[in-house]
């Protein structure tokens, strides 16, 4: 296409200005391709990192995103305690197929310490895959203060079976200055799950509890206190991972008895629950609604109202993304339209050796559109490569796995739309182009 | 190619200045593969005349048959493409497109005209390159080249695309006596071999003795000189 060759002869004869132009689109396709792409991906992450947790979660009252976000993702701090016998009884409900204590409370260079029991390690997105958390060396914990690590907490703290450590009071490092007594023994490491658990340190709801019973008040999670009051409502008298001192008081008699029950019975965080059924799932989450000391969520619904909010954002940035849009094709227009003159010199040549009225109008129409592709694909290049970079980070800090892939619903568009908007910037002077008479231009006298 | 024209007057009216018509031809004709030279000074109508024959400007009145055809009875287009695969023209800037190599220059009535593809288009560049002296030349960009060379590659795009008429504007305006001999034999041998009409648009006294056939243009009117 010899329209191609021309177009490209004009823009490489003036390379400031097709740089700078190049630049201006660029970025503008980099914006929405960096935003589109770290949305889906973090989207796509939270959903894998959450797929494996059965269908409701069950926790204190209080924010239900929250909840959801804490027990599944460990980001932010947990909601608060629901009281032991809640867990107990859902153990025992004929609803429920599967029901995972998870306590919190602490953590060893911020990888959170979670008590869970062994069924946490059969946890499976369906009854048909295999389990998400599987041991990569050693054994799951069989006694308090043994501990499995996630893959990536057990490379971060470089700690090894049969190394010891003692966690740090809070769920996050830094909050609470204290380390516990309790020395934790590691017994097994578990194989990456692509989910935030494998920053996460396991070991029984137990040495959680007993931690906490013995350490010095107050020792509640400082930032629990953001929900003493919403705790306080629904009856409870402790708030947090931990126990609070007058607990930890009757917790420390429950220890002294030995009895791992009472223990359960004490305090934790959350239950993930596997009802028999959909009908069971719903009868449970209406059970709860209607009671007064925990909240039974959906984690997908939940999710989605976080989607939903994660997407108001993206519409926002997506409409920043439209002005960028339209200034890129302001500047391409500008671009163009400033090399007018010596351009319609040069289109009177073509048309004086023979090229259409037709032929000229598509040279500079090309030009434009050359411009926009090319910006396009170096915007492309430059959205794909923040967006990792930024996905990247958050998969370090959060540990939720986000990857930036191929979408292909989007790709026509951000194609198209450089597309058009190269056609846009070059109507005008594709127009003059058009109408550029031959005899004024090449011989002006 | 034959060139008649009938009843022929091209007028430029410019806003605020009086019209002035610059052509008044009542009846000319020139035979298919004639080699003619037109005189006249400086304003007189020449390079009117060529454009005219060339079909970028419509005259006033008349009509202007080229083989026969009625020029401006064409669409725009088909004017278009004559000027790509039936008339060559030797503009007096030469107009070379300055994005373009010299080789690329030549190349361009090729592409308009479609009449090659793209390796015989290029083959026949290189061709008329080398036959214009300018084999060394080929990837130069007009910038790049003298003035002397940018007419030899102006004359080789005018005879690219083996045209029935040639039509050149001052072509040795800016050129000492050898570089003029030589440009005009080419030009004048390079019709002959092709049986192509070449019209020459100059007032230089020193070409005259060159064509059998020298027309002047005063007046608005052709005359034999």
């Amino acid at each position: 296409m010899y329209e191609l060759k021309l177009a490209w002869r004009n823009l490489a004869n003036r390379p400031v200005q097709t740089l700078v132009t190049l630049t201006v689109v660029a970025l503008a396709v980099a914006l929405a391709v960096t935003v589109i792409h770290l949305n889906e991906g973090l989207q796509r992450g939270i959903i894998r990192a959450s797929d494996p947790f059965g269908v409701l979660v069950v926790g204190a009252k209080g924010s239900s995103q929250q909840l959801v976000l804490s027990t599944l993702l460990l980001q932010g701090l947990p909601v608060g305690n629901i009281d032991g016998h809640i867990y107990e009884e859902l153990r025992n409900d004929p609803r429920v197929a599967l029901a995972v204590p998870i306590a919190m409370g602490d953590n060893i260079g911020g990888a959170r310490i979670v008590g869970t029991d062994e069924h946490f390690f059969d946890l499976r997105s369906s009854q048909q895959a295999a389990p998400a958390f599987q041991l990569a060396e050693g054994r799951i914990f069989e006694a308090d203060f043994e501990a499995v690590l996630g893959s990536r907490a057990a490379a971060e703290l470089g700690l090894r079976i049969g190394d010891q450590f003692r966690p740090a009071h809070g769920v996050e490092p830094g909050l609470e200055g204290d380390d516990h007594a309790e020395v934790h023994t590691v017994v097994g490491i578990l194989r990456p799950s692509a989910t935030p658990f494998d920053n996460a340190v396991f070991t029984t709801v137990n040495s959680v509890i007993t931690m906490h019973a013995k350490a010095p008040a107050p020792v509640a999670a400082v930032a629990m206190d953001d929900h003493v009051e919403e705790t306080d409502h629904a009856g409870m008298e402790v708030v947090g991972a931990a126990v609070d001192a007058e607990t930890a008081h009757h917790d420390e008699e429950a220890h002294a008895d030995g009895d791992h029950a009472h223990a359960i019975a004490g305090q934790v965080t959350a239950v993930l629950v596997a009802p028999v059924g959909f009908i069971e799932a719903n009868q449970l989450w209406r059970d709860f609604y209607t009671g007064t000391e925990a909240q039974a969520v959906f984690p997908g619904r939940e999710l989605g109202g976080l989607f939903d909010l994660l997407n108001q954002g993206q519409e926002i940035l997506i409409l920043v993304g439209y002005l960028a849009a339209v200034m890129a094709a302001l500047t391409l227009f500008l671009a163009i339209y400033s090399a007018t003159e010596s351009r319609q010199h040069l289109l009177a040549i073509l048309r004086g050796v023979g090229a259409s009225r037709r032929t000229v109008m598509l040279v500079v129409l090309v030009e434009t559109v050359l411009v926009a592709m090319i910006g396009a694909l170096l915007g492309r290049l430059l959205g794909y490569a923040v967006a990792a970079a930024i996905a990247g980070e958050i998969s370090r800090r959060s540990a939720i796995p986000v990857a930036i892939g191929w979408l292909p619903q989007v790709e026509p568009v951000l194609w198209l739309l450089p597309f058009m908007l190269g056609v846009l910037a070059g109507l005008l002077p594709a127009w003059q182009a058009y109408r550029v008479n031959v005899v004024e231009k090449l011989f002006p006298s | 190619m034959d060139v008649v024209l009938q009843q022929l007057r091209h007028t430029y009216a410019a806003s605020g200045l009086e019209a002035r018509t610059v052509l008044m031809i009542d009846d000319w004709q020139a035979a298919s593969g004639a080699q003619i030279l037109l005189r006249g000074v400086s304003g007189s109508g020449k390079t009117t005349l060529l454009n005219i024959l060339a079909g970028l400007l419509p005259p006033t009145t008349g009509v202007v048959r080229c083989g026969g055809q009625s020029l401006y009875a064409l669409p725009e287009n088909e004017r278009d493409r004559l000027r790509a695969t039936t008339i060559g023209y030797i503009f007096q800037m030469h107009h070379l497109a300055p994005t373009l190599s010299a080789l690329e220059n030549v190349e361009m009535p090729l592409v308009f005209g479609r009449k090659l593809n793209a390796s015989a288009r290029t083959a026949r560049a290189r061709e008329l390159l080398d036959s214009v002296g300018l084999r060394d030349f080929h990837r130069h960009r007009p910038m790049q080249l003298s003035t002397g060379q940018r007419l030899r590659v102006a004359v080789a795009r005018a005879l690219a695309a083996q045209p029935a008429l040639v039509l050149a504007d001052e072509p040795t305006a800016a050129l000492d006596a050898e570089s003029s001999h030589a440009v005009m034999d080419l030009l004048q041998e390079s019709c002959r071999r092709a049986g192509a009409t070449l019209i020459v648009a100059s007032h230089d006294p020193a070409l005259a003795t060159r064509f059998d056939h020298v027309v002047d243009l005063r007046n608005g009117g052709l005359h034999e000189g």
